[in-house]
């Protein structure tokens, strides 16, 4: 998802389900904050490197795709961004078990893995519900994607074509992909930013949806192109149709998390919203912009009644490096920084527990005592506290 | 049958690229073997015909790397969506038809003959693959048209 959505459209989702303006603020806050809390952060901020919930792509540059450097890769995007749908999936024919492992870590909304991440946020702050949010949504816009370096998942090819809806249903038009990561992308011509392709499987171009560049992120563009993994089969991508259930689907697990539901089931939306805001909320969806951080943020403060403060990226930084070495944990981004570590030990134990190891080693440290990352013992620490 | 059209439309497109790439390996075989066993060549045509005889052959490898890249571009253009004629099938079967005979002596060579054996088996493999090549572009060309022809039913 792009930022405006991780940001402003969280707020509007948040207060829809019921939070106040500060809380909704928090939300939004910790949401667009998985984006930015890069290893290279958190050293500055002297915070635990394992809590890191992206990767700068000069981290990624400077990465060794070895067996090690992939499953913290793996562990980091498949967490955060890419949500595996099914880690038991069956791919179509015989394959080998390397391939099978990265298949079943193809993201897609939906899955048992999303009421993991969503329940996991039960009872616990704000921070935890804005990653889980962020999480949720990615399901959305980055389905059919993995979150490992992976050739044969994660390549495209030029058969890419962008729908414009006609008045017999669609038109085509091809999308061109240039290699160039200052221009921004040319929306009228179709002509569009990607990575550059790698015929070596496991090379950082080929993680995510980089070789799609940045369609998945933009909730008005409907296209369809054929994917590695698919067999030649096409994907049609409908993303004004995902965003609207990542938005009302936002909204339903907020509501759980606040306690208006009693559980939280998957494939349900909260739609029980005005005429008015539906519309404008289809409305922005489906205007064709780079960014439409205008639009949510005027929707935001009409619903709240409260102006939106801009996002600072420094907002919280100073208050966790000044706080006492046992109060961190007590700070904004300490509790962003505990949200992250339960959500990526949650997400790592299940892949490894499918008998999958592309995100590592993992233990129920319950079971076994405690062995493993100095940094997850806050997590122990936070369990004994409940 | 979408997935299916566009797999052997992938499948042709690569498969052209290769004949062209295989073409390529001859006339650059050829040129070594020209320039590494030039004394050779003397020794068999003799110095009268030693002309006649290199214009002959070079004349011989060019008309069949055109006819392989002929081949090979008519391949990647059907792989490509574009509808070709059946003449680069023919094409295709000439050549295939020719390597055929080619590697049926070079096995003959390789019972009979002791000399260079490794090289022997070494280029035995290399027109064996070619040859696969070739008749793998054929069907998988009758296989398009076949399916476009179902599909437009």
């Amino acid at each position: 998802m792009n930022s405006d959505f991780h940001y402003y459209a969280t707020y509007c989702a948040a207060v829809l389900a019921g939070y106040t303006h500060d809380e909704s603020l928090a939300i939004a806050y910790s949401d667009r904050f998985v984006d930015l809390c890069s290893k290279t952060m958190l050293s500055k901020l002297k915070a635990p490197a394992a809590a890191a919930t992206t990767q700068l792509p000069l981290e990624m540059a400077d990465m060794r795709t070895d067996i090690v450097g992939l499953q913290h890769i793996t562990r980091i995007w498949s967490s955060f961004h890419f949500l595996p749908r099914d880690l038991y999936a069956e791919p179509q024919g015989r394959c080998s078990k390397r391939y099978k492992n990265k298949y079943r870590l193809i993201c897609g909304p939906n899955g048992e893995l999303l009421k993991e991440t969503v329940k996991l946020a039960k009872g616990k702050s704000m921070q935890a519900v804005g990653l889980a949010m962020h999480v949720l949504a990615d399901t959305w816009a980055h389905q059919y994607f993995a979150g490992t370096p992976s050739l044969v998942i994660n390549n495209t090819n030029r058969y890419f074509y962008e729908l414009f809806p006609s008045e017999d249903g669609y038109t085509e038009k091809k999308i061109t992909f240039r290699h160039s990561a200052t221009s921004p992308d040319d929306l009228d011509n179709s002509v569009y930013t990607c990575s550059l392709f790698s015929n070596s499987e496991n090379s950082i171009m080929n993680l995510g949806h980089g070789r799609a560049g940045h369609l998945p992120d933009y909730g008005f563009i409907k296209y369809k192109y054929l994917p590695a993994w698919g067999n030649y089969e096409e994907i049609l991508k409908d993303n004004p149709s995902d965003y609207t259930h990542a938005f009302y689907q936002m909204v339903y697990a907020m509501k759980f998390l606040r306690g208006a539901y009693e559980s939280f089931e998957v494939d349900t939306y909260d739609t029980e919203v005005s005429e008015d805001v539906q519309k404008e909320v289809n409305r922005i969806i489906n205007t064709r912009q780079l960014n439409s951080s205008d639009d949510w943020k005027a929707l935001g403060e009409k619903l709240s009644g409260c102006e939106i403060e801009e996002f600072d990226v420094d907002k919280y930084q100073s208050e966790y490096k000044d706080a006492d070495k046992d109060k961190k944990d007590d700070t904004f981004l300490g509790k962003f920084i505990l949200s992250a570590l339960a959500q990526k030990s949650m997400v790592t134990n299940k892949i490894y527990s499918s008998g999958n190891k592309l995100a590592g080693y993992s233990i129920d440290y319950e079971d076994k005592g405690f062995k493993g990352i100095k940094a997850y013992k806050s997590l122990v620490r936070e369990e004994d506290k409940v | 049958m979408e997935a299916k059209i566009r797999r052997t439309q992938d499948n042709l497109f690569v498969l052209g690229t290769s004949v062209i790439a295989f073409g390529l390996w001859n006339l650059i075989k050829f040129t070594v073997y020209f320039f590494v066993n030039f004394d050779e060549i003397i020794q068999v045509t003799g110095e009268k015909s030693y002309w006649f005889s290199v214009i002959f052959s070079w004349l011989m490898i060019f008309i069949s790397f055109l006819i392989r890249c002929y081949v090979g571009f008519s391949a990647r253009s059907e792989g490509k969506g574009k509808h070709k004629s059946v003449l680069y099938l023919v094409f295709a079967g000439l050549i295939t038809f020719v390597y055929f005979l080619v590697i049926v002596c070079e096995c003959i060579y390789f019972v009979v003959g002791n000399e260079r054996i490794v090289t022997v088996i070494v280029t035995l493999i290399i027109d064996v693959t070619s040859l696969v090549f070739l008749v793998e572009l054929m069907v998988n060309s009758i296989k398009i048209r076949k399916l476009r022809k179902d599909g437009s039913k």
